[in-house]
């Protein structure tokens, strides 16, 4: 299952709310929030497809500005397909 | 001489006799402080330009103080006590001053023994040493600042010293750009060694290496 | 296992995008203000120099500043910095700060309490406006005064005591491509950014010694091109410098011809119809102007353009006279590398940037360079987009973010605003809270003219701040006697004795850089705040504290009625930015980040102006527009825009071109990098950069001392030959730094008629043994 580290820019008014309706179990887990107005997120998904997926809904919620991979394991992705 | 060298070989005598045990200078050619150095751990001394290797030069130099009289930066000086043998010899202590490379080589014409060789007329055959980069890591240009006072210093830029650009890879963006020394073109004037930024500097002229053959052209 | 593993992959991926953020800086205390470590207390700040906008980290203990070095999440410079900046922990205590304010008793300075300072300062204000009215006053500024100074000052002489005589030395340095902004564009400053140097593959620098002038950057520029082979980097100019030995093609011309061979580039292009005609239908209307338009050297010389439209045929026909052989003949440039020029500029496939700075600039047909520079883009269609743009290359920290932005200019108001338009003053005045009536429609003087002012005695009290103008202006010798003439009264407030302070009749002790609050902006738009870090020495005070002091003192104090004066102000200037398509942040927006580029709208920052994507003005579908430039349409002007000669050009008398400018080592005026010992060792003096041959021909050696000419006056410098800089036969080059040799004595001042900005390039000179 891949891993992703993202870094989520938000408009400033909706960070607040953004950091409580973002987060869904075992898809995206809010690590924190900057100063700034961007949430630190961790993304997972069963499938690089499935990350894509949510970083697309994520784009498309009201107030997401950006959002930037900062960080990408897909090492057991790459084991199971070697396996096969 | 005149008077302001006496104060000066004074104030050297002075250091010299207080400062520094005689046998080690004798020994080492010991320094007062380690980056106005007068001669290096080897004993090399900066001498003016066109002086016979340090041999010759030393059975060759009369003391007569003359080539100092005639460089017009103070830059000549006469060699204290705590040069030994070499005592009363000229030598240059670049960081104070350096030879500027005057192109009619006035010092040079002024010698009468022939220790240096009067008849030398072209500042870029001057071979007094090699300068080198002694410290790469607190070089600043090496670091990546964009510092190079010593490129653009040298009085034979783009030929004795070059830059070398190379991709900085911590910040992504930025070159490295490496200020290296061609011992082939370097004259030894200690320009560099004068006008670098650290408090020790970390270019600085010293005995140029001798050449090792070998039969690769590049 | 699989779940500690997960854990930790995880949180390595929190971590990761915590360190891609930058946020562990934030936290770790880099950006924070008052992160303390080994007992240093490190704060943020733009370096206090050039217009590149380094950011530095400043570590403060006992409240002094003990070091400084590179910030790495500044996205300038990514913790580097030139030699300049290395050493800007000294640059404040140097032996002669000044720490007490000091007036003129006959041929000496004594001591003054600032009460007593500040009484004498008002009387003056006061009996000069009450006699010979507001006009009498004036205050030179500085693109180094921060971005409250400057907003201070406008608001104290245009809001409160009515007259527009203030302007910036900025004059001096950035007019002409403000000029060029604003009848090209209408408005000013950049549509690109820094990232155009990663981005493209063809760089032309006009004018521009970036290696010295703009070291970071230029360092940048260079790694593009060690990663892509393809980047190409065309170097003109009349001196090969150090840009020029790391340029793939250097270019030299004879000074003035850059217009020629602007307008012999777009020859070739319309002729072998290599322009982009989509581009043009869509974003480019035609004009042209007067020509013949003289130099300034006229006492209150009026100059005032007509511009008139014309078609693409109009400006087809006008550039037939500009083909390659005539403009080489002219130029001394090969046929054939005006022709690859060019193609260069027009191949589609190649992301083409020009970058300029004071070749252009400086230079009495400055607005035209400017113009005709944008043309090569515009007939291309490389404007606007990522990677392919012009670049003006700003000099002083501020010259953007003060100077041009908050418009302190004798006929500009904030955010593009100008004091003849009646809505300008308008709604000035209401954000000022003074009457419109306040600000007078009538432009005030323009630098070189303020100084003829004081000389004629027009401009009888003035007030200088962060600035050197008796070391800068050129012609100095006239400016320089004027002030000291019978019934002048010259303010100036410095941190160190300069050859201004000499001229004083009081001296005023400022606060420096950390010593006070401020912000900056630097060339690509990048807005960026500094807290104060330490107390200033002795008795020195901030020039904003000193400007406000005076209108309390002149009964104008309720024109600055701030509690929290920095944050109060900031949102009051801010108003005038909103909406404009300059928008600029609310203050705490800029407390920790390292500097956002304007327009800020809605916390995000924009990189590339005009252009859909990026600047949040441009709708949807629009794709590219020019939204600042209603009067036409939304279009950006092609101007038709001959060569003219020089005012002065070498004759038998005076056979050589002198041109002026800067090293890496010094900045301007040396005030305070002649303060660092170790750059002093660096670069102890100034020389003239001489030709070889032209050396050689007049039995001149390296180091020989030579004796300089002009019509204006004389210097003795020693020569250096075959140095950092060659300049090409028949031209000269001095550093401007060296306070002990006053080369500007030499310089003319002519100057651009369009942008008032004086020719420090160019005049005619001798040059013999001394």
């Amino acid at each position: 299952m891949p891993v992703s580290g993202v870094v989520i820019k938000c408009r400033p008014e909706y960070v607040t709310d953004l950091s409580e309706t973002l987060p869904r179990p075992g898809e995206v887990e809010i690590h924190g929030i900057l100063p700034d107005g961007r949430l630190i997120a961790v993304i997972e998904a069963d499938s690089v497809e499935g990350e894509v997926q949510v970083v697309s809904r994520l784009l498309e919620t009201e107030g997401v500005i950006d959002v930037q991979l900062a960080y990408h394991n897909f090492e057991d992705v790459c084991e199971s397909a070697d396996g096969d | 001489m005149n008077e302001k060298m006496g104060k000066i070989s004074r104030r050297q005598f002075l250091q010299g006799s207080l400062a520094t045990p005689l046998a080690l200078a004798l020994a080492g050619g010991m320094v007062t402080m380690p980056f106005l150095r007068r001669a290096d751990a080897q004993g090399f001394y900066l001498r003016p330009p066109g002086a016979l290797d340090e041999k010759r030069f030393l059975g060759a130099c009369v003391k007569c103080g003359k080539c100092a009289q005639a460089c017009p930066y103070n830059s000549v000086r006469m060699a204290g006590p705590e040069a030994g043998v070499a005592i009363g010899t000229p030598h240059i202590i670049a960081r104070e001053s350096p030879c500027y490379l005057c192109p009619d080589l006035p010092c040079a014409k002024a010698c009468p023994s022939g220790a240096l060789d009067a008849k030398l007329d072209d500042v870029e055959k001057v071979r007094m040493g090699t300068a080198v980069i002694v410290d790469r890591e607190n070089c600043l240009s090496i670091r990546g600042l964009r510092c190079e006072v010593c490129y653009r210093q040298c009085p034979l830029i783009d030929k004795a010293i070059t830059i070398d650009p190379r991709h900085n890879p911590r910040t992504g963006v930025h070159t490295i750009m490496e200020p290296v020394v061609h011992r082939d073109k370097c004259v030894g004037c200690g320009i560099c060694e004068k006008s670098c930024v650290r408090e020790k500097p970390v270019i600085v002229v010293m005995r140029t290496p001798p050449k090792q053959e070998d039969y690769y052209e590049f | 296992m699989e779940w500690t593993r997960r854990k930790f992959l995880k949180t390595t991926a929190a971590a990761a995008a915590f360190a891609a953020a930058g946020a562990d800086l934030i936290k770790g205390g880099a950006g924070n203000a008052e992160a303390v470590e080994n007992g240093i207390k490190w704060g943020k700040a733009p370096c206090r120099f050039c217009g590149v906008g380094c950011g530095v980290l400043v570590g403060v203990k006992n409240n002094r500043i003990v070091a400084t070095k590179g910030d790495p999440a500044a996205p300038v410079n990514k913790g580097l910095n030139c030699i300049k900046g290395y050493f800007l922990s000294k640059v404040l205590y140097g032996k002669d700060r000044l720490t007490k304010p000091l007036i003129r008793k006959g041929d000496k300075f004594v001591e003054a309490s600032w009460d007593e300072a500040m009484e004498l300062i008002t009387s003056k204000f006061k009996e000069s406006v009450e006699k010979h009215g507001p006009d009498s006053v004036a205050i030179y500024g500085s693109g180094q005064w921060t971005v409250f100074e400057g907003y201070a000052a406008s608001k104290l002489f245009k809001g409160g005591i009515g007259t527009n005589n203030i302007e910036p030395n900025a004059r001096l340095c950035m007019a002409s491509a403000v000029a060029a902004f604003m009848n090209t564009f209408g408005s000013d400053e950049p549509m690109g950014c820094y990232d155009d140097l990663d981005l493209g593959d063809t760089y032309f620098l006009w004018g521009a010694n970036m290696a010295e002038a703009h070291p970071v950057l230029f360092s940048r520029l260079i790694d593009n091109k060690l990663k892509n082979t393809r980047v190409k980097i065309i170097d003109l100019g009349t001196r090969f410098t150090r840009t020029s030995q790391m340029a793939d093609m250097y270019v030299s011309f004879k000074p003035q011809t850059d217009l020629a061979i602007l307008n012999g580039i777009a020859h070739v292009i319309v002729k072998e119809k290599l322009y982009d005609e989509d581009f043009i239908k869509k974003h480019v209307v035609f004009k042209k102007g007067k020509e013949n338009i003289g130099y300034g050297l006229e006492e209150k010389y009026k100059f005032d353009d007509e511009p008139k439209g014309i078609t693409f045929e109009e400006y087809r026909e006008f550039l037939k006279l500009y083909t390659p052989e005539y403009v080489s003949k002219l130029s001394g440039v090969p046929v054939k590398t005006i022709h690859e020029m060019a193609h260069l500029y027009a191949d589609k496939k190649r992301k083409v940037n020009s970058l300029w700075t004071m070749g252009f600039n400086h230079h009495s047909r400055g607005t035209w360079a400017n113009n005709l520079v944008y043309n090569l883009h515009l007939l291309t269609g490389k404007i606007g987009r990522p990677g392919e743009n012009p670049l003006s290359l700003t000099g002083q920290p501020s010259a953007c973010g003060t100077a041009r932005e908050v418009g302190t200019f004798g006929h500009r108001l904030p955010a593009d605003m100008v004091v003849m338009n009646p809505e300008h003053r308008e709604k000035t005045a209401k954000i000022w809270g003074v009457p419109a009536s306040k600000i007078p429609a009538k432009p005030g003087p323009h630098a070189v003219e303020m100084f003829r002012g004081l000389d004629r005695g027009e401009i009888k009290v003035m007030w200088i701040q962060v600035t050197n103008p008796f070391v800068s202006l050129p012609n100095l010798t006239r400016y320089r006697k004027a002030a000291r003439k019978e019934g002048r009264f010259i303010v100036v407030s410095d941190i160190y004795p300069t050859r201004s302070t000499e001229l004083a009749d009081v001296i005023l002790p400022s606060a420096s850089w950390v010593e006070k609050e401020g912000v900056f902006g630097n060339t690509e738009r990048r807005t960026q705040h500094w807290f104060k870090l330490v107390e200033p020495p002795g008795e020195a005070r901030n020039d904003l504290w000193q400007t406000m002091e005076l209108a309390r003192r002149l009964g104008h104090g309720n024109l600055f009625p701030y509690k929290s004066v920095e944050k109060e102000m900031w949102e009051e200037y801010r108003q005038f930015t909103i909406g404009q398509g300059k928008d600029l942040a609310p203050y705490e927006a800029y407390h920790k980040a390292r500097g956002l580029r304007w327009p800020v709208v809605n916390g995000q920052e924009t990189l590339w102006r005009y252009a859909e994507g990026h600047d949040p003005y441009v709708k949807k579908g629009e794709g590219l527009k020019f939204y600042k430039n209603k009067a036409n349409d939304f279009k950006a002007v092609i101007w038709a825009r001959p060569y003219e000669p020089p005012a002065e050009s070498p004759d038998r008398e005076y056979p050589f071109w002198l041109s002026t400018g800067r090293v890496l080592e010094h900045w301007h005026t040396g005030t305070m990098t002649g303060r660092v010992p170790e750059l002093k060792r660096a670069y102890p003096a100034a020389v003239v950069e001489m030709n070889a041959d032209d050396a050689k021909r007049l039995g001149i050696k390296n180091r020989d001392k030579v004796k300089m000419s002009s019509r204006r006056g004389t210097i003795v410098l020693p020569a250096e030959i075959n140095g950092r800089g060659k300049p090409g036969k028949g031209n000269v080059f001095v550093a401007f730094f060296d306070e002990t040799k006053l080369i500007n004595e030499l310089c003319i001042d002519a100057y651009d008629p369009i942008s008032k900005e004086p020719e420090f390039k160019k005049c005619a000179v001798k040059i013999e043994k001394a």
